[in-house]
């Protein structure tokens, strides 16, 4: 009784600080009501374990992620595009002048449709930053279609851009990442093989990471505001949610609870996509790398009623 | 089901603001009063009474508020015009608080105490002077200001005080301000700068102490005529910022207040760190050279008048964030739910039992007593028969009574049968003919059945309740600042339930229970009684664990039990020093006139556990029952010396109120404590 109140209690604290008020009591007492005994615990102790997993979730709201969109731009593109440029001349004006010409050089495009998160996120990425139209392209723009000897050709657009700036909201598995690597950027690559690639995201796992590292034409050129190492596996054996648990709570029960359930409502990713077992969110969407006990809604294809906490609104 | 974020979800009407926070405008704005101009909280206060008084009380009692309401630049702002204010409430509230002097700078730095208390007085001094004219100077028409006669003449009587003339003289009111703030200033450069030469240079001491606070309001009653019946009222806040050598000087000038002038001096409970004076340290005598006023007690006192300022206070408060417009003082009680006690608390009784009873298991009331009883009587039958006759299912708060009036009234010889029996037949009365009928049961009922219920709420892992906006009232104990804190924290507790507070709907007991229960929190952590912290939480702690131990034994001594009477003068220093910081900190509360111990003449002091802590450990909220307790068991609580030897005093005092103890201690003969089966059922 007292952990299930300080834990209602964080809570209570939580959506009224952090979560923006997304999940109020009846939004958390439907979900808990999805918890019904599966485990082969009893409801109840299901549920004080459910009210655990969702404490812990890590949910960045409009103005988090405007702070972050802006930690990125500063961090990750220009402090080290600074560097370089200082490095070649030591003159503040000639300094002052070459960063001008390499930002009007670069641009910058979002990952996914224009209807997708990642593209999403370049409004307001643009506005943080106080940077101009023109420094934006959808990806579709690199390249024009021209004829030679009657095929169609791709061809870059833009010959006078440097720095093609690709950003995401979320790295979980990498996929998305190889994906543009293997399929946009080989014919911009060959074109103009001095032309710089760079990826981006606000979070990235560390595996994630290491496979674009790894397997992309980013290679070296990527990064994330926030890495999520392994500690963030809600069942890694590292799991930084389950190294230190209240009295009342079961290790093995709260690793139970997320892939019984998961199981059932995606069986082919119980924990997240490619088992990513994140615990976050983000007030446009919440990634499928997250717990599925989270975001699971009834529309998603399935017969399965199940009431999500933190909605996903899913790619159709 | 989702809710949605409202602007009243995320600015909560209740978020605590300090009164020292607050602009003049908004002093005025939030001021809220407990009635007309005739018992206005202005009145407590007397700012026209010569008498000067401190003005005492707890965290967030409202004496800043009241102080800064009583300010001239909030006197200006309710007349529009500061010289009509004077006219009209016939005194000028110069309001300096002491934290703005840092006035821990004036010690140390290799200067000896005496010299810091000349140079804190003459500096303490010029900054009332300056704040005096200041506060006056909106009051002052214009052919004064523009008059350089009038001037010369103010400027001359002022620097008789003085006994080394300015070079250049001030030419008029502005620059004899001014020419204060110079004086202060270089005092502050020389004593900012001692820590680092370790001398005090440049400071010449240039007039007696007293002269300008009360010598400058004497000089402008001479010259204005407006002024000649205004009372000048030093109002200085915050004076528990003040060392023991400073609070002297502010007692000397309270001993040697002159003419039409008087102080109002704020501090929290534990403020006054001494009532003596300068040179010889004679004390300051109460009621003949000042008044005290402890300002939340004084509202504890005024019950009805708090209960009307906790009212306004809320509506102003709602006000405020546009909400709650269709709420009047009348209705505002509506806006929270509230147990239902019809039919003897039968719905609510019912609530709490209904799940475990439908599993088939005894309610742990009865089992309880049976397994009790079982022990004592052989003959199992005679166990089962009473279980039976006691048992009421449709009414388990008046079950629980049934219990408690058996275990009142047994004794050895009694036949227990009959007497169960006869329980059962008062409870039957009282159902079906009212409390008449059964007079002797119904008055167990009235003063236990609170504890009763929350007996049953804690035998079935639920918090005990509180709600209802006249127990927020009550909890807040005459300290606005508790109340807007529990209706905070109701207030986000109900949002966070998808309820709309103070615009549709009641606020759900549920909501106000987790929302005290924070609050309670709040208030325990928010109190930082300094390097005797764990001595006095420790305190306070055993004497809850005491009154908690006694409310949810099986028959409770006393009924409510919040209070203890103890006699303050034997008890040892460690216990008289945490029961004094509990006290200042608010943690108890003394209640007011002293109490007979019971069997002989001796005279108690009956202290309270603070309403604002009794959810922490589910006891009453309610000044009912009182324990005495004796100097040994009082210092073993207190002290904190001893904590096996405390538990072992609340076990001693409380082991007979508990099954099996309270029928053994009942049935058995004491002169054969070991004999088995010493009950026939006869």
């Amino acid at each position: 009784m007292e952990l299930w109140d300080a834990l209602i209690t964080r809570l209570v604290t939580l959506d009224e600080r952090v979560w923006e008020g997304k999940a109020s009591g009846p939004a958390v007492s439907s979900w808990l009501d999805n918890f019904s005994g599966r485990t082969g615990a009893t409801a109840d102790l299901e549920r004080l374990h459910a009210l655990y997993i969702l404490s812990q979730f890590m949910y960045f709201g409009s103005q988090e992620i405007r702070v972050l969109l802006r930690a990125l731009y500063r961090e990750l593109f220009l402090l080290p595009l600074a560097q370089r440029v200082r490095a070649e001349t030591s003159d503040t004006a000639e300094f002052c002048k070459r960063m001008e010409e390499e930002r009007s050089a670069t641009r910058f495009l979002g990952v996914g449709n224009p209807s997708e998160s990642g593209v999403h996120l370049l409004y307001y990425f643009r506005q943080e930053n106080g940077l101009s139209k023109g420094a934006f392209l959808d990806s579709a723009q690199i390249y024009d279609l021209t004829d030679v000897g009657g095929q169609r050709k791709r061809v870059p657009r833009h010959p006078q851009v440097k720095r093609y700036v690709f950003l995401d909201d979320i790295c979980g598995s990498g996929e998305t990442a190889i994906r543009y690597s293997n399929n946009l950027l080989p014919e911009l690559l060959a074109e103009q093989p001095e032309v710089e690639v760079w990826y981006f995201a606000l979070f990235a796992t560390s595996d994630g990471l290491r496979r674009v590292v790894n397997g992309t034409v980013f290679g070296t050129c990527c990064g994330a505001v926030y890495e999520l190492d392994e500690t963030y596996k809600w069942t890694g054996l590292k799991s930084r949610y389950l190294s230190a648990l209240p009295d009342g709570l079961h290790r093995s029960l709260l690793t139970a609870l997320p892939l019984t359930y998961g199981s059932m409502l995606i069986p082919g990713h119980p924990l997240g996509y490619q088992e990513s077992e994140l615990l976050l969110g983000f007030s446009h969407n919440t990634p499928d790398n997250t717990l599925p006990i989270i975001w699971f809604e009834q529309e998603h294809g399935t017969s399965t009623t199940w009431y999500p906490i933190f909605k996903r609104y899913p790619k159709v | 089901m989702r809710s949605v974020t409202t602007d009243l979800h995320r600015n909560n009407p209740f978020d605590l603001t300090k009164a020292s926070d607050y602009s003049d405008e908004q002093v005025k704005e939030y001021w809220v009063d407990v009635g007309d101009a005739q018992k206005s909280l202005v009145t407590f206060i007397k700012p026209t009474s010569l008498v000067p008084m401190f003005l005492l009380g707890g965290k967030g009692s409202g004496k800043t508020h009241l102080m800064r309401y009583c300010s001239s630049a909030v006197q200006e702002l309710r007349h529009s015009n500061l010289r009509t204010a004077i006219a009209q409430e016939k005194y000028l509230g110069v309001y300096s608080i002491a934290d703005g002097l840092n006035v821990h700078r004036f010690s140390g730095k290799g200067q000896t105490d005496e010299t810091w208390q000349s140079i804190f007085a003459y500096s303490f001094e010029l900054w009332l002077a300056a704040n005096l004219l200041s506060s006056l100077r909106p009051a002052l028409a214009d052919d004064e200001l523009k008059s350089a006669a009038w001037s010369e003449a103010l400027i001359k009587h002022v620097l008789q005080f003085f006994h080394v003339k300015p070079e250049t003289l001030p030419r008029n009111f502005d620059e004899l301000i001014e020419y204060l703030s110079t004086l202060r200033t270089a005092v502050d450069v020389a004593v900012n700068n001692s820590a680092i030469t370790r001398q005090l240079t440049g400071i010449t001491v240039l007039f007696n102490p007293g002269d300008l606070v009360f010598g400058i309001p004497s000089v402008l009653t001479q010259l204005c005529a407006a002024f000649q019946k205004t009372v000048f009222v030093y109002l200085i806040d915050e004076v528990e910022n003040f060392t023991e050598q400073q609070q002297r000087f502010l007692n000397t000038l309270v001993r040697y207040r002159k003419g039409n002038v008087t102080l109002r001096i704020g501090a929290r409970l534990y403020g006054v760190k001494t009532e003596a004076t300068l040179g010889s340290g004679e004390p300051i005598k109460r009621d003949a050279e000042y008044e005290r006023l402890v300002l939340d007690a004084r509202l504890r006192e005024e019950a009805s008048q708090y209960e009307t300022l906790a009212a306004r206070l809320v509506l102003r408060r709602l006000q405020a964030a546009h909400a709650g417009t269709n709420i009047s003082e009348q209705s505002l009680p509506e806006a929270f739910a509230e147990l239902s006690t019809e039919n003897f608390h039968q719905k609510i009784a019912l609530d709490i039992v209904s799940s475990r009873d439908a599993t088939g298991v005894e309610r742990p009331h009865l089992a309880r007593f049976r397994d009790a009883a079982a022990g004592l009587i052989a003959d199992k039958s005679i166990v089962e028969a009473l279980v039976e006759t006691l048992r009421l299912p449709e009414h388990p708060l008046l079950e629980k009574v049934n219990l408690l009036a058996f275990y009142k009234r047994i004794s050895r010889g009694v036949d227990v049968l009959a007497l169960a029996r006869t329980i059962e037949q008062d409870a039957a009365a009282l159902l079906k003919s009212g409390a008449a009928a059964a007079p002797d049961y119904y008055d167990l009922y009235s003063h236990f059945s609170s504890d009763l219920l929350a007996q049953l709420y804690r035998d079935y892992g639920r918090k005990p309740v509180y709600a209802g906006f006249k127990t927020l009232v009550r909890l807040s104990q005459g300290v606005p600042r508790n109340l807007l804190s529990l209706l905070k924290h109701i207030h986000r507790r109900s949002s966070f339930g998808g309820e709309a507070p103070f615009v549709r709907g009641k606020i759900s007991v549920e909501a106000q229970v987790h929302g005290i229960y924070d609050a309670t929190e709040w208030f325990w952590e928010d109190a930082q009684p300094d390097e005797h912290g764990s001595l006095v939480r420790n305190a306070v702690e055993q004497f809850a664990t005491l009154a908690r131990s006694i409310r949810y034994s099986d028959s409770p001594s006393e009924c409510d039990l919040c209070c203890f009477l103890i006699n303050p003068e034997t008890l040892e220093n460690m216990s008289a020093q945490a029961l004094k910081m509990a006290e200042n900190w608010s943690f108890l509360l003394r209640v007011k006139g002293n109490s007979g111990a019971k069997n002989d003449d001796r005279v108690l002091t009956k202290y309270q556990i603070n309403p604002m802590l009794a959810a922490r450990w589910g006891i009453s909220e309610s000044r009912r029952g009182a324990i005495e307790l004796k100097k040994e068991v009082a210092d073993l609580l207190l002290s904190g010396a001893d904590p096996a030897g405390a538990q072992q005093a609340i076990t001693a005092r409380t082991e007979t109120m508990y099954l099996p103890r309270l029928l053994e201690a009942n049935l058995v003969a004491r002169t054969n404590p070991g004999q088995a089966s010493l009950f026939d059922g006869n």
